[in-house]
């Protein structure tokens, strides 16, 4: 039945959250908590936000110590229980060991293209709503465009390179 | 002749009696009617204008010619209606009273809608009357979108129920009438006797016109309309409590302290600018202090787009392309709503926060600074204080800041050109965004754009400019079906500025009859359709909550496609009066748009049912609809 629908392009939105069975879930997260590095901040991520989302929202980012301090300030305004100096904790464990210059769990064995669609696309919605969608490069290159439509200011070396990802990873022949 | 218009005057007689006794004279019957319009305005004798300085009159008559009066005295041109039995009183009171107008509105949810828009583009008053609980509940679509906006809607309808048998489950009676629109009105109120009529319009007036703004509901049995009342009529400016107050100075001082000591200020503009008629002062506020400005986006848009100090719309600071290091931020009139659990201005910025709107102020976001105000006198005390506090090395700095913002708004403007890249621009049916551009390169230069669509691609690109440049104005607020009647009313409002109403098929078909009012009226305006035969919006919802799902998996979408058969915009438009077309390509669109724009310049409306992909996920060629049929059920063929 799905080869009849016409995949045409995907709006992106602000995914909800990902339906994982429930044991391979648990061995993903149990690897990636693995793979996290010793310290104070590691354990409060182990614990305090992983009561509202998976690990791998957080460890497979790579970004600047200003950035993080913006996401666990969002953190909080969604309601993380965190006093500020537990916070900091945090913000400098992150930036430490996911700033900028260190690579992120997983990125070693992935597309090109793939640190540009976590720089551009998670600045404003999770994956939950393209990951299911399968689609020609250029397709998803229209989709690039679209979100330039509604504000996304990205150049056109940026489109391509996320438009390339796509089309590989979320290709019409992918699983 | 003399005793006859003595009589008349002292109302011993009515107007019909008094003709018909003239005509008895000898006189013929249209020198008759000359006589009684030249008397006539001595009888009643209240235009506004012939209220006593004091602003205080007593009125004897109907309920209803009081009513009038009221409306009139507190400033109402016009009335935005359907008929009921109960208000034929008032409908009598109106031939005399040539000075209020009554607009019928075959629909309540897009008669409001152009008042509300009426309202919106010309900042007077408008009356919305209904009949009695039938119509209420039509008109209030646009009360909750009224409600939302904090648009000073103010609607009227009678109790069906008389004041003597109200109790006994009579025609279209339902007890406690006001409560029902309880949660979406300021206030409400029944008028206890007919004499309270005019003092119950009057409040509803000057609630709904106290800041912040908002709609408020009055209602009063029907036999009170024909009852006979003695009862004063005054004019608003004798009861309205002018709320344009000033700050607190001393918070005036604190906020001008922190904005001049940030290192990365910012400003967050909202809709009471506009309101206010305060985008200047916004302008120069952001100028004294090199502050880049955003908007969080409400029904208009209050800063001028092509300002080297925008930056764009603002969901949550910290989400900004720039200014990245915001230390100080400041919000001037906006309502902050927050959708999502994310905080516009995070806990780590400092805040300010100016309206007059004190109830939704710290309610998510906590404050350092409240600065309780009309946001002209706010943004004006604000000015004064910051600019005592400048110096040399801190208008260096704030020039450096206008540089480096006026940087980025170059960037930004060069990469939101690149949309035309889109390999599938050229296509028919169009993208959204295509027909959206061809609007920004076809609009007037002070064309105002009332919006009733979602993602409709790249609005920026009109560059909006409320100080006498492109307008921007939002139909409503959740609540669709608005669009086409916003667009009248801002017409009725403005006749000298093109109107351009954007709308999809779905919002659309929600409350299209304004068109007749367009066409009736002659309200010029240009009215776009995004027709693709569906809700997008739902369906990408659908899409998003439940990818694993079984619609996904089976294509069963019960929910969102508008098509088989699919409607015909400009065909229904043709059955209002309302001249339009179909148009499949970019091609054919600026074709039409020329028609239109020709059809407007002969004071005609006109109506172009663009069709637009549906570009989102999962849309079949030929989408599934439900096998429901009324012929296949049939054993008999009748
Ligand atoms: C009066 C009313 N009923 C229902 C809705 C729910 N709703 C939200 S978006 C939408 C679809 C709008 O369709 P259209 O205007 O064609 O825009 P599209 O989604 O296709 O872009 C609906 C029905 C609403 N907002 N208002
Ligand atoms: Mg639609």
């Amino acid at each position: 039945m799905l080869a009849r629908i016409k995949v045409a392009g995907a709006l992106l939105l602000i995914g909800s959250c990902l339906m994982i069975p429930a044991l391979a879930f648990l061995q993903q997260q149990g690897s990636l908590a693995e793979s996290m590095p010793e310290g104070k901040g590691g354990e409060m991520v182990r614990t305090v936000c992983v009561a509202c989302h998976t690990l791998d929202t957080v460890v497979t980012r790579s970004k600047s110590q200003q950035s993080w301090r913006a996401t666990v300030n969002d953190m909080m305004g969604r309601g993380a229980p965190l006093s500020s100096s537990e916070a900091d904790t945090i913000i400098d464990y992150l930036g430490e060991h996911y700033g900028v210059d260190s690579s992120p769990a997983s990125v070693s064995s992935d597309p090109p293209g793939k640190d540009v669609v976590t720089a551009k696309c998670f600045q404003c919605h999770g994956d939950a709503y393209y990951k299911h969608v399968r689609m020609s490069q250029r397709e998803w290159e229209g989709v690039m465009y679209r979100m330039v439509g509604r504000g996304a200011l990205w150049t056109e070396e940026e489109i391509n390179q996320m438009a390339q990802y796509f089309g590989q990873v979320y290709g019409p022949d992918a699983p | 002749m003399r005793e006859l218009v003595a009589q008349y005057l002292s109302k011993s007689i009515s107007r019909r009696t008094f003709v018909s006794k003239l005509a008895g004279t000898g006189i013929s019957l249209a020198a008759a009617q000359s006589i009684v319009e030249s008397v006539t305005p001595l009888v009643y004798g209240q235009g506004a204008n012939q209220i006593p300085p004091e602003g205080v009159k007593i009125f004897q008559g109907t309920g209803a010619e009081a009513f009038a009066e009221q409306l009139i005295a507190s400033g109402v041109e016009y009335v935005f209606g359907n008929s009921g039995s109960q208000d034929v009183y008032f409908y009598e009171a109106l031939v005399d009273r040539p000075q209020l107008k009554y607009i019928l509105t075959p629909h309540e949810g897009p008669g409001a809608a152009m008042a509300a828009g009426y309202i919106k583009a010309s900042g007077k008053p408008a009356m919305v009357m209904q009949v009695a609980v039938v119509g209420l509940v039509n008109a209030m679509g646009q009360m909750y979108n009224s409600f939302k906006s904090q648009t000073p809607l103010v609607f009227y309808t009678y109790r069906a129920d008389r004041s003597t048998t109200a109790g006994r489950d009579g025609f279209e009676e339902v007890a406690y009438q006001e409560e029902m629109v309880a949660p979406i009105t300021k206030w409400r109120w029944l008028a206890r006797r007919p004499d309270m009529i005019p003092e119950t319009v009057r409040r509803a007036f000057k609630v709904a016109w106290t800041p912040p703004y908002g709609p408020t509901y009055a209602t009063w049995h029907g036999d009170y309309n024909r009852a006979e009342v003695r009862a004063e009529v005054i004019v608003h400016d004798k009861v309205d409590p002018n709320m344009r107050v000033r700050p607190n100075p001393r918070e005036v001082e604190r906020a001008a302290q922190m904005l001049v000591e940030a290192e990365q200020p910012l400003l967050n503009v909202g809709d009471e600018i506009y309101k206010a008629k305060a985008v200047d002062k916004a302008v120069k506020l952001a100028e004294l202090l090199g502050m880049p400005v955003a908007q969080t986006s409400q029904i208009f848009s209050s800063f001028p787009e092509n300002h080297p100090l925008w930056v764009g719309r603002l969901r949550s600071v910290g989400r900004l392309d720039f200014p990245k290091n915001v230390d100080v931020a400041i919000n001037v009139g906006n309502k902050l709503q927050h959708g999502s659990p994310s905080l516009i201005v995070g806990r780590d910025i400092k805040f300010i926060d100016m309206r007059i709107d004190s109830n939704s102020m710290g309610n998510v976001i906590t404050t350092d600074v409240p600065l309780v105000s009309d946001v002209a006198y706010g943004m004006d005390d604000l000015i004064t204080a910051v600019e005592s506090l400048m110096t040399p090395k801190l208008r260096a700095k704030a020039k450096q800041r206008i540089e480096q913002t006026r940087a980025f708004g170059e960037k930004a403007r060069e990469l939101s050109a690149l949309v035309t890249k889109n390999p599938y621009w050229d296509q028919s049916p169009m993208l959204a965004g295509r027909v959206t551009y061809e609007l920004t390169q076809f609009a007037d230069e002070n064309a105002i754009i009332v919006d009733e669509t979602e993602s409709a691609g790249p609005k920026h690109l009109f560059g909006f400019n409320p100080l006498g440049g492109r307008e921007y104005i939002r139909s409503h607020a959740g609540h669709l079906g608005s669009g086409v009647g916003t667009a009248a009313g801002v017409k009725l409002a403005r006749p000298n500025q093109q109107v351009i109403c954007m709308t999809g098929d779905g919002g659309f078909i929600f409350g299209p009859t304004a068109l007749w009012n367009m066409a009736r009226l002659e309200l010029p305006v240009i009215v776009v359709v995004y027709n693709n035969h569906a809700y997008n919006g739902p369906h990408n919802r659908a899409f998003s909550n439940l990818p694993n799902g079984r619609m996904v998996e089976t294509g069963h979408f019960v929910h969102d496609y508008l098509g088989n058969p699919d409607m015909d915009m400009a065909y229904i438009a043709k059955g209002f009066g309302v001249d339009g077309e179909v148009v499949e390509s970019p091609d054919q669109l600026k074709e039409a748009l020329a028609r239109a724009r020709k059809s407007t310049r002969d004071g005609k409306p006109y109506l172009i049912d663009a069709q637009v992909a549906r570009p989102s996920t999962l849309w079949a060629d030929n989408p599934w609809t439900p096998p429901i049929s009324g012929a296949k059920m049939r054993t008999r063929k009748v």
